[in-house]
């Protein structure tokens, strides 16, 4: 009675490693552990598959030998498992329900109902105050394409526009010059959250440049008519720290265009006020609706300097 | 506003938030229980008492550091310190390793201070809270408990290495190895049950409940640190990663819940306690729960008032 009980537990839990091991190896092959895990843990998950793999090779070795009743005698291995029929038949529920949730349903992009959930994220401006000396000009959007056009080729003004008073900012201040030398941003999904950073951070002189983002779209229930948010989710490790960015758009066309579609927008930038915070925004002048991305999510990415522009 | 949602899309929601949140455990897991294992195999219970300072402050003093050696979150933490304890390491000490570990460690430090580059008053005090809270609650649970707080007694717990040398797997070197991986795989399902267990709810909170509509409290003197600890607990973000969600509340929130939100997460969360369930009993759970709730808040409100406002 109790060989089998030994049994029925070591082959179980060999069943179990087995299929969890498979199941990070489909994922894997799927391309799809991308929309579980971020990529700077994903080694070591794939590595836990090959762990699990061959914990699964020696429990069954176990469950053989206790089969041949080699192990029968071993009572040391009845002590820890303390939990009585019910506790160990939860614990193997427990284990069944990401397998079977895992193989049966399909795999989803998390986009507008976490959005929804967490807030987004729209680039709220800060209100600082401008130096005189600093800011191109009086900076009323008009103008600062004007005088951005005219600063363009000249360096040491450069570094009066974007000024920062501590490291990260001179990070930001860094990427701001090379993004405002050229002649349209396009907000690259692997650098993504940092270009807009920078942008919010430095907003004035990006006032009526050309920007390209994609982006699934998104509504907050107080926007108007002609407006949306382009989003993205950015994931660091798991799902469970995945917090939504966006920036809002505005087009005449914003109504064709259903929350969750993924677009690839073109636009100037601008900036508006937004429940009482001054955020900036996308003129939107080219719409087009396009396949989601292999990989949806965006990552913090460190070392964003050494991205290559554009 | 209400949010209209079909009841499949949450399940595909609640499946993601599962999975993920397991997957992203999984490896931290495995490399407490081969830790643990090999700890077994190659640290003697002799040398880690030699190892622990007599006097109990020094002792404390040194647990709180301990994570810059080991830098690992709480679920790989569980597993290394029941074996800790089972070889005869107090339970103070213990305890300081499971609060102050998944804090005070380089990657943890790294992430906070890449997450806060612009707001270094916000890692500071997270580090400087962790480490005062964390000896704090060391020395007071060495003052007060005074009863065994291991759910199993320690030497049924590794019944078979512990048994000295005529160990019932006299059948050689082959059934010592197996005996040696049976361990390691048992150790490996129990701990999952729990992490199993925490992942699932954890998972359906993500799915159901609206944090965004909560951030109206977020400035409150009192309110805000209420709702981020209760954000922190619910939530169990790994520590690895928490500092990312904080920066993503930082208009919304003032900093002084964020460091809350950032001392209590890693000390205690939902996946955390069901985790300690599976070490200690249900009362000494509940005793140091309170204490790190009550310490906390307590640093955490009064930095934020004093230094921050």
């Amino acid at each position: 009675m109790k060989n089998k009980r030994l049994l029925f537990h070591n082959v179980t839990k060999t069943v179990l490693l087995l299929a969890l091991s498979g199941y990070i190896a489909y994922l894997v092959e799927t391309d799809a552990l991308q929309l579980y895990i971020g990529t700077r843990i994903m080694p070591l998950v794939k590595g836990s598959a090959l762990v699990l793999y061959a914990l699964a090779v020696i429990q069954g070795f176990i469950a053989y030998r206790s089969y041949k009743g080699q192990m029968a005698e071993c009572d040391c291995c009845e002590v820890p498992q303390t939990s009585s029929r019910f506790g160990s038949g939860l614990l193997y529920a427990l284990f069944i329900l990401p397998l079977l949730l895992g193989f049966t349903l399909p795999d989803t992009v998390l986009s507008g109902s976490l959005a929804n959930k967490k807030g987004m994220q729209l680039g709220t401006v800060p209100l600082r105050q401008v130096n005189p000396a600093t800011s191109p000009g009086n900076t009323t959007p008009g103008d600062s394409i004007v005088t951005g056009a005219l600063i363009q080729a000249e360096e040491p003004d450069l570094d009066q526009l974007f000024q920062a008073d501590n490291d990260f900012d001179r990070d930001l201040a860094e990427l701001a010059k090379k993004l405002y030398v050229l002649p349209a941003i396009e907000v690259k999904p692997e650098i993504y959250m940092e270009i807009l950073s920078s942008i919010i951070t430095f907003a004035d002189p990006f006032m009526g440049r050309e920007i390209e983002i994609t982006g699934f779209v998104y509504r907050e229930p107080d926007l108007a008519a002609n407006q949306f948010v382009i989003g993205r989710i950015a994931v660091q490790c798991c799902t469970a720290d995945a917090s939504p960015y966006g920036v809002l758009a505005e087009s005449e066309k914003a109504a064709e265009f259903k929350n969750d579609t993924w677009v690839k927008v073109k636009g100037t930038l601008g900036h508006t006020v937004y429940n009482g915070n001054s955020i900036i925004k996308i003129d939107v002048q080219q719409i087009e609706v396009m396949e989601a991305p292999e990989n949806p999510y965006i990552y913090p990415n460190f070392e964003f300097l050494n991205v290559s522009l554009p | 506003m209400l949010s209209f949602s079909l009841p499949y899309e949450d399940l595909l929601t609640f499946r993601t938030m599962f999975i993920s949140i397991f997957l992203e455990a999984l490896p931290f897991i495995l490399l407490g229980v081969v830790f643990s294992a090999l700890l077994q195999v190659f640290v003697s219970e002799q040398r880690i008492a030699r190892m622990i300072p007599k006097n109990p402050v020094l002792g404390v003093l040194a647990a709180c550091l301990f994570g810059i050696l080991f830098p690992i979150c709480e679920c790989g933490m569980i597993p290394v310190i029941r074996r800790l304890i089972a070889k005869g390491m107090p339970v103070y000490i213990a305890t300081v390793f499971i609060l102050s570990g998944p804090i005070l460690n380089p990657i943890v430090f790294f992430a906070t201070y890449t997450a806060f580059r612009s707001r270094p008053e916000i890692w500071a005090s997270r580090m400087g809270l962790a480490l005062i809270i964390a000896f704090s609650i060391g020395l007071i649970i060495y003052r007060v408990v005074r009863y065994p707080p291991l759910r199993i007694r320690a030497e049924h717990l590794y019944a078979q290495e512990n048994s000295g040398q005529g160990t019932p797997h006299s059948g050689g070197r082959t059934a010592k190895l197996t005996g040696f991986f049976n361990h390691m795989s048992q150790e490996f399902f129990e701990m999952s049950k729990y992490l199993l267990l925490g992942a699932c709810i954890t998972a359906l909170i993500h799915t159901f409940v609206n944090t965004a509509r909560l951030s109206a409290y977020g400035q409150g003197p009192l309110s805000s640190h209420f709702l981020m600890a209760g954000f922190a607990y619910v939530l169990s973000i790994c520590s690895n990663s928490d500092a990312f969600v904080a920066s993503s509340f930082v208009n919304v929130f003032s900093a002084g819940s964020l460091i809350t939100f950032l001392v209590l997460g890693p000390m205690l969360d939902l996946k955390s306690t069901l985790m300690l369930l599976s070490v200690f009993k249900t009362r000494f759970v509940i005793t140091l729960g309170a204490l790190i709730v009550v310490l906390v808040l307590v640093f955490s409100v009064g930095l934020d008032h004093l230094l921050l406002r």
